[in-house]
């Protein structure tokens, strides 16, 4: 489908950008790595009840996020490449290539921060499936809000802290439900113990995935 | 038989009113030529044309052998160049135009890129980074770009800005090949040496 | 008299009415001294009278905010953007009152200002979304731009809402039971003339919201008439 190859080749574009120049992955990995670091000073040597210990993982992975995932679009508008995109391509496929990606994005925080997150602060026992289950969900959920909010923040004028101030709020549901799944899961409770949020977080990211295909074309066009 | 036809169109920007209820029919075979002072609202048009403003009053339609046609066949059928239109810095002409063409699902046409790169003139630049070309070449990837898809609409601002005399006769001779009922060329220009391409000139005051 | 003179005027009188009924009228409430075993005078539930149909009102502007967004979307008529912002403004402002009555009672009830209740959440979280939608209005100048993304955010954080308000308080609970001990609001009975106040209150709430509402977006309308020659 032509549709689909379209969105593959903006994704392709952004990956092969972002291996030239590494900005979004440096920031956020950065943001990640010395905010860890930060908390580990604080609080390392002491136990950690789970649900602190799972609150720290979610507030390193959104924080981090606002660090980098707005870039995906802002770069397009600050260098005037969003006028050639905006000619050849749907909305739609911009929307999905940008959000996959986002989605490569996360995957590889979560690939380099879970492993020093074990070192630092170290995780004694987990259902491990229901932990990595949970990390996966929430990063699709985190890509698929922070994906259409940055579309609209990139064509606002200032944009400061605005990413962070306008994700935060749609975002609350994944944050609760990610801190549910790893806490729960940091408890050794059962996969079923934590079906609401993984219900949650399923139905929230087609619900954002959804409405993005109705609304990026108000955002995207002018 | 391709028309463009313009009912009332009108684009404000805030209170400011840059194209005031244009209202006209293009034809195909004709090749318009825009002329009007700076701030006449000669970019807006071309860019309301290209699909990058939406008209803020009244509209516009294309009209393809008597059927309208829709926002993504107006996409894969137009070709835009303008001044701020940038290409990916880091990447080469044929590199831009390889995404280009996935994006716009052209059918893949082995040489078809490079034959274009060669008969803009860049025929020994297409893996050098856009970014590091020329204003004067980086124009010509502008061109290829909006020659990519054998587009139908041309539009085209400015469009020998920056360019030598090779450069400018190429683009003479572009505009006047697309000469058929069914292409139709908008050029937006202030350089009297282009008021010639034109078969029907548009006054913006 | 005309008709919005005349809903203006019921407004005036339910307001007036409730505000006196909900002191004198209704009957002060009681709850269980777990000690005694008697019912103790609460005077301090007449807060619910206001607390309440505040919190109703900021959710039905945010909600008329969001079909306001969608309509503006498909006819793209600036009034129905009038009517987003008013809406919203209104909304901001009713959701404060909310939150700091809450808060006054939470204060008064359980000795602190803030109980992690998933109301008093819910609450605030509404209150960081109106931010967030005058942070975004604010950030773009040109006012078709700005009206565009303002109506897909105002839509966007909607659609969190039933998760809000339905599924996180749930996950909430399994991390953190509350207190056995709630508000009275919960499970209790309310004396029928506590009711009557309590629905004169809500009714004169929502005409007063949609006084204001109707002020404000002519307001917005004539702001924007002059600007445009």
């Amino acid at each position: 489908m032509s549709w689909l190859r379209g969105a593959f080749a903006i994704l392709a574009k952004d990956v092969r950008s972002e291996v030239r120049t590494r900005a979004a992955l440096n920031a956020i990995l950065l943001f990640a790595v010395v905010t860890l670091a930060m908390v580990s000073f604080a609080i390392g040597g002491f136990g950690l009840a789970s649900e602190v210990h799972a609150s720290l993982l979610w507030i390193i992975m959104f924080f981090a996020s606002m660090a980098g995932l707005s870039r995906t679009f802002v770069v397009e508008e600050e260098r005037g490449t969003v006028m050639a995109l905006r000619l050849t391509a749907a909305g739609g496929q911009v929307y999905l290539g940008k959000f996959l990606f986002n989605l490569a994005l996360l995957a590889i925080l979560s690939l380099i921060l879970l492993p020093l997150f074990q070192i630092l602060l170290p995780i004694p026992r987990a259902n491990w499936s229901l932990l990595l289950g949970g990390l996966v969900l929430g990063c699709l959920a985190l890509a698929a809000a922070t994906t259409l909010v940055a579309a609209i923040v990139s064509q606002a004028g200032v944009k400061g802290a605005l990413f962070t101030v306008l994700s935060f709020p749609i975002l609350i549901p994944v944050l609760v439900a990610g801190v549910g799944t790893t806490q729960k899961a940091m408890a050794v409770q059962p996969v079923s113990s934590a079906s609401t949020e993984i219900q949650l977080l399923v139905s929230y990211t087609g619900v954002m995935i959804t409405a993005a295909f109705f609304l990026f074309d108000f955002v995207w066009r002018d | 038989m391709l028309e463009i036809h313009l009912d009332d169109l009108s684009r404000s920007f805030g209170e400011r009113r840059v194209l005031r209820g244009i209202t006209a029919v293009i034809r195909g075979g004709e090749r318009l030529l825009v002329r009007g002072p700076n701030g006449s609202g000669k970019t807006t048009l071309l860019k309301v044309l290209a699909g990058l403003l939406g008209p803020t009053g009244g509209g516009f339609r294309v009209l393809d052998a008597g059927e309208a046609r829709d926002d993504a066949w107006r996409r894969r059928w137009t070709g835009y160049v303008s001044p701020d239109l940038v290409l990916y810095d880091e990447f080469s002409p044929l590199e831009n135009l390889d995404f280009f063409s996935r994006v716009r699902a052209l059918a893949p046409e082995a040489g078809r890129d490079r034959d274009l790169l060669g008969r803009v003139g860049l025929g020994d630049r297409v893996h050098q980074p856009v970014g590091t070309l020329s204003t004067g070449l980086r124009q010509r990837a502008k061109l290829a770009f909006a020659l990519q898809g054998r587009p139908r609409i041309l539009l085209l601002d400015e469009p020998g800005a920056n360019l030598d005399q090779p450069g400018r006769t190429f683009v003479a001779d572009t505009v006047t090949s697309f000469s058929s009922p069914e292409t139709i060329v908008v050029v937006a220009t202030n350089d009297p040496a282009e008021f010639g391409l034109g078969t029907r000139t548009l006054e913006l005051a | 008299m005309s008709r919005s003179g005349m809903l203006k005027g019921l407004t005036a009188v339910l307001m007036t009415a409730g505000i006196v009924l909900a002191f004198t009228y209704a009957p002060t409430a009681t709850r269980p001294n777990f000690s005694t075993g008697a019912m103790d005078p609460w005077p301090e539930f007449r807060i619910f009278f206001f607390h309440v149909p505040s919190a109703w009102v900021a959710t039905l502007a945010f909600l008329v905010a969001m079909v306001a967004s969608i309509r503006f979307l498909m006819a793209r008529d600036r009034r129905h953007d009038d009517v987003a912002l008013a809406s919203s403004e209104l909304g901001f402002l009713f959701c404060a009152l909310a939150l700091v009555s809450g808060m006054i009672w939470a204060r008064h009830e359980w000795g602190a200002f803030w109980n992690w209740d998933p109301r008093q959440n819910s609450v605030l979280i509404l209150l960081l979304i109106y931010a967030g939608y005058f942070a975004l209005r604010s950030a773009v100048p040109e006012p078709g731009r700005r009206a565009r993304l303002a109506a897909v955010y105002s839509i966007v954080a909607f659609l969190t809402v039933p998760f809000l308000v339905f599924i996180v308080p749930r996950i909430m609970e399994s991390l953190h039971p509350s207190p056995i001990i709630k508000s009275g609001r919960e499970g209790g009975v309310m004396d029928p003339k506590m009711r009557q106040v309590f629905f004169l209150l809500m009714a004169a709430f929502t005409g007063l919201y949609i006084w204001m509402l109707s002020i404000r977006t002519r307001m917005e309308r004539a702001i924007r008439g002059v600007g445009s020659i």
